[in-house]
């Protein structure tokens, strides 16, 4: 498991942790905000997830009370990088506040939702 | 199988609307996200607002510090004070600032005109104009500045970020 440099998250809130669970897949476990404070060490984590050869991440927003549009742009800059090369990101265990955002912006039309991130690893095989 | 996005529970008027505006004050730039969050999270729990309207409430405020924290000049020590008016159904907002303040109107021009599907920058002030109603941005005095936007009941337009037409 990895977690965000705590020294480019300007509070215990702001961390995440990255997670292995498959060859190519990655989950990451956000924290209680992904927003203009640590969107730019999430979009960071996922290149070098990337650079790892991942090419799947499931975002876990079970503990999410915060998304806001620079985390929404963190997460699409990490779309438009795997998408190429044959990867997806999926969302699992949305909190309440972050599918009010998802109604909001139509991204559950990009990004598949599962109710758990054991059905979100199904779906990507890992 | 992947989940049916949830429809979103009609927003109604708050549980208990107290007849007096309901005011929090922010002095530190740092912690104002949170804090706000807090707040707007209580007002829910405490049956003030409708847990709907306070989460569409939460998100349009939260794009509207952002900007704040992150592109405000100050004319003195930052502050930032929200006034909720819930006594207009269903809700009003006010959010006086001690910045220098911005044209919003030609941003939120400028924006729309750049807007692509799927953007990394350059949404949230559109987000807050998808949500808001009589947004406005004036000054008030010598040394600040006063948002003001209302909420509507039922579900807001919303911004389709992942395939804006040209018009948006």
């Amino acid at each position: 498991m990895r977690t965000s440099d705590p020294d480019e998250a300007p509070t215990d809130l702001m961390t995440f942790t990255v997670d292995d669970v498959g060859e190519a897949v990655a989950l990451l476990t956000v924290g209680k905000a992904l927003d203009f404070r640590n969107a730019a060490a999430f979009k960071q984590a996922c290149q070098d997830e990337i650079a790892r050869g991942k090419r799947h991440f499931i975002l876990d927003f079970s503990d999410t009370g915060i998304l806001d549009s620079t985390g929404l742009g963190a997460i699409f800059s990490v779309y438009r990088q795997v998408t190429p090369l044959g990867g997806r990101v999926v969302f699992a265990s949305v909190s309440r506040p972050v599918q009010v955002v998802v109604q909001l912006t139509r991204t559950y039309k990009v990004f598949n939702q599962y109710v758990t991130v054991d059905e979100a690893r199904q779906a990507l095989g890992a | 199988m992947p989940m049916s996005p949830h429809a979103r529970g009609s927003s109604s008027a708050p549980h208990a609307a107290p007849s007096a505006p309901l005011t929090h004050a922010f002095h530190d730039l740092a912690s104002m996200p949170d804090d706000l969050h807090a707040w707007v999270g209580s007002l829910a729990e405490d049956d003030v607002l409708d847990p709907t309207l306070a989460l569409v409430l939460g998100v349009a405020l939260q794009e509207w510090v952002a900007n704040l924290v992150q592109h405000a000049r100050w004319n003195h020590a930052p502050y930032v004070e929200i006034t909720l008016d819930t006594s207009v159904d269903p809700l009003c907002c006010i959010v006086d600032d001690s910045s220098v303040g911005f044209a919003l109107d030609q941003v939120l021009q400028e924006r729309r005109q750049a807007l692509s599907a799927l953007p990394e920058r350059g949404m949230g002030l559109l987000m807050l104009g998808s949500i808001a109603d009589d947004l406005t941005y004036t000054p008030l005095g010598a040394s600040k500045h006063r948002l003001r936007f209302c909420l509507r009941g039922g579900e807001p337009d919303g911004l389709d970020l992942t395939s804006p037409p040209p018009s948006v």
